[in-house]
């Protein structure tokens, strides 16, 4: 009886969250057709697992970890390196987006990014974040606070160059 | 710092999210569902270790390595006499008996590569309990024909790897169909390497009669069995692809050369509880692969004026 009501709630939370997966996916692979796989094989993952979710409160943390490692994995494979190529086979026109966010988010590191986008953009719990990353409340702390600092140097740099 | 990091979020969220997306996540969805549901057939170990993504990302180009397994019906008829069949008809008694007798088994396994594959062998008795050896054997043959082709493959397959290979065969059966007319039995391969292939054979042992047959001799001489059924399924496929937008079929798609335009004559079919013709597509033949094994019940009055008497309710 546990397992399917599990299963159903997180199907419940992959479909509110499709268009938050996406965007995170997005920061890790930077084209819509990958983000899009890294989103499907999320959601398949996720389901198929739904079983070893402990805290059903943790579900939409949960999902992001899941889209955070498959993202991370999907780049270290090699077809993901030549993305920019994909695009162009399949005639889809880029579409605009704010490059100043993503090359900012580009200085951090895997984790000290997903820290900053689960707690900024997607307004998690700290306590949330260290659950979904399985490290603990401390770590987590510190890596946002490290991460803070990083950007800000980034995002300075950068209006400095726009400035002149 | 609160600034920017506010203009961050809203860069951020202003990330545009395709259209598809949606559509695309259900179909993942469903298609985790259904594996988890067979899961217990499967060796998760492989499975875990596929590439989803470029799995999911052929859903639409369908299994480019997947083996589509060819399908063919072949239906034993177990009566000899056409006379008796005929006065048979009449009496709603079941002429002769088909059963699994016994099942012989091939087990293999050798690092990744495994397969276990259950071979049944059938008996066919009249009604006194004698076995009618023609009728058992003509079967039994086809089985065996069947089977071994399976294992011939499997067996190419282990060889050309050179132990590197990862491959899990399964071929269990199951008797669909057992009722006053036909004895049906299903066959279920299910080839899992990247990603998993299911195919059905299904062989029919007519109850009343004596020759082997396909879809065919459901129906009377020279009618056109074939565009009646077809059109039948284009019809559901249309309908189901209008009420659930995760179903999809190939019909009118994208590219026409895929298109679902006719039935075989050797398709795979069964008579199922309700005594209705039901058609059986694998893996890829009509859809793509996330959609699984499909059937098709066709109404029993979208062929009344051309079927037998006796098969069809």
């Amino acid at each position: 009886m546990n397992l399917p009501t599990t299963q159903e709630l997180v199907e419940q939370e992959l479909l509110s969250n499709y268009a938050s997966m996406y965007r995170l996916a997005y920061t890790y692979v930077k084209n819509e057709s990958d983000a899009m796989d890294i989103v499907q094989e999320s959601a398949y993952l996720a389901i198929k697992h739904a079983a070893t979710v402990k805290h059903v409160d943790y579900i939409r943390t949960w999902i992001f970890r899941i889209v955070i490692n498959t993202a991370l994995s999907a780049l270290r494979r090699n077809s993901f390196e030549v993305a920019a190529e994909k695009i162009a086979e399949q005639g889809q026109n880029d579409q605009y987006t704010d490059f100043d966010m993503m090359e900012a988010l580009n200085v951090l590191n895997d984790k000290e990014r997903t820290v900053i986008i689960l707690r900024y953009f997607e307004d998690c719990r700290l306590q949330d974040i260290a659950d979904a990353m399985k490290e603990n409340l401390n770590t987590v702390k510190s890596i946002l606070y490290r991460s803070l600092k990083k950007l800000r140097i980034e995002l300075t740099e950068g209006e400095i160059c726009h400035e002149t | 710092m609160k600034h920017n990091l506010t203009e961050m979020k809203h860069d951020y969220q202003n990330i545009p999210i395709p259209p598809e997306l949606k559509t695309r996540v259900k179909q993942s969805v469903a298609q985790a569902k259904k594996d988890s549901a067979c899961a217990a057939d499967a060796f998760p170990q492989n499975r875990h270790k596929a590439t989803h993504i470029s799995k999911i990302r052929r859903f639409a180009f369908c299994g480019i390595g997947s083996a589509a397994a060819a399908v063919l019906t072949i239906a034993v008829l177990a009566n000899s006499s056409a006379n008796i069949a005929h006065a048979m008809e009449e009496i709603p008694v079941l002429g002769t008996i088909a059963r699994v007798v016994t099942f012989r088994e091939y087990q293999h396994k050798e690092n990744q590569m495994q397969a276990d594959i259950k071979i049944p062998e059938v008996q066919v008795e009249n009604k006194e309990g004698k076995v009618l050896a023609d009728a058992t054997e003509d079967m039994n043959d086809a089985i065996q024909k069947y089977t071994k082709q399976i294992i011939a493959a499997y067996e190419a397959d282990v060889k050309a790897a050179g132990g590197e290979g990862m491959q899990d065969l399964t071929l269990d059966y199951d008797i669909v169909t057992d009722n006053d007319k036909l004895f049906s039995l299903c066959f279920q391969q299910n080839i899992v390497m990247a990603s998993s292939s299911l195919s059905q054979k299904i062989y029919h042992i007519d109850k009343t009669s004596g020759k082997m047959i396909t879809l065919q001799d459901l129906f009377l001489d020279k009618t056109d069995y074939q565009t009646a059924i077809s059109e039948n399924i284009k019809t559901q496929m249309k309908q189901q692809m209008a009420e659930d937008e995760t179903k999809v079929y190939w019909l009118d798609s994208d590219v026409p050369e895929w298109d679902f335009q006719h039935i075989s004559e050797d398709v795979n079919f069964y008579i199922n509880e309700s005594g209705r013709l039901t058609i059986v597509f694998d893996e890829c033949q009509v859809a793509p692969g996330y959609m699984g094994i499909v059937t098709f019940e066709i109404p029993t009055d979208v062929v009344q004026d051309i079927v037998k008497d006796g098969y069809l309710k």
